[in-house]
């Protein structure tokens, strides 16, 4: 078993940029696996549909850092990196959706993968997982991604 | 990888009575994550094929290309063309 690392994803929500992304370095990268899973709006309680998509991508984009946190203090950095708000999209693998959630604004979903049903990214430079809200603007989200590197 | 032991997803909702909850499954083929419940709770029927080649389940899209292609044997391919790229520096 790896070391077991939580990223927190924020923005106001865009049709076009996503949430974040956590992704490979350009260099000495390894496999990571994604074995939770967390969105939501933290905006004013409103009925309002959303869909929210993961999409593998195979570069970071133009993103504000996030730095993983690793689930034992006593664990040292991630190799893998994270970040959200983009501002220029990261190059999303067409048709390789890994997950959709049709999810009102004020609901929160939640998925934890069963051992050997994680999200593996493989060890290429910069592989990743995107996490993007293509139907929803304007309201603040979050996202919480669990992974072991 | 394909596994057979399922993963839990769970939409909270403050406008409904309780949690709705699902099983999943990740595609052994191309990781999409299946859910196993409608919104009711109810089982869904017809979204998991079982391949007889590599013992996994998949979703109906990659059951319908009619290949195996576990998701394993992708990644190390994907991973050796990635260090193809790297050692002829691109
Ligand atoms: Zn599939
Ligand atoms: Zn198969």
């Amino acid at each position: 078993m790896g070391a077991k690392f939580a990223v927190d994803m924020q923005r106001t929500a865009s049709l076009s940029l996503s949430v974040g992304n956590i992704t490979n370095p350009g260099a000495s990268q390894r496999r990571h696996r994604w074995f939770f899973v967390q969105l939501g709006a933290e905006g004013t309680v409103a009925d309002n549909p959303a869909l929210w998509a993961l999409q593998r991508c195979t570069t970071a984009g133009t993103r504000t850092a996030v730095t993983p946190i690793p689930l034992d203090p006593a664990d040292a950095a991630a190799v893998t990196t994270a970040g959200e708000a983009h501002t220029v999209e990261p190059t999303y693998t067409a048709n390789e959706i890994l997950l959709n959630v049709p999810l009102n604004q004020r609901a929160t979903y939640q998925w934890m993968a069963a051992p050997g049903g994680e999200l593996v990214v493989p060890a290429t430079a910069s592989a990743g997982i995107g996490i993007k809200t293509p139907t929803s603007g304007l309201v603040a989200v979050t996202a919480q991604v669990h992974f072991e590197e | 990888m394909g596994a057979r032991s399922r993963g839990y997803a769970r939409i909270v909702d403050p406008a409904l009575a309780k949690p709705q909850e699902s099983d999943t499954i990740t595609c052994g083929h191309c990781q999409k994550v299946v859910h196993l419940h409608d919104r009711t709770g109810k089982a869904r029927s017809g979204v998991l094929v079982h391949c007889h080649q590599c013992g996994s389940q998949t979703c109906v899209p990659c059951a319908e290309t009619a290949r195996c292609e576990p998701f394993e044997k992708k990644l190390d391919q994907i991973e050796a063309r990635g260090r193809l790229l790297a050692a002829i520096g691109i």
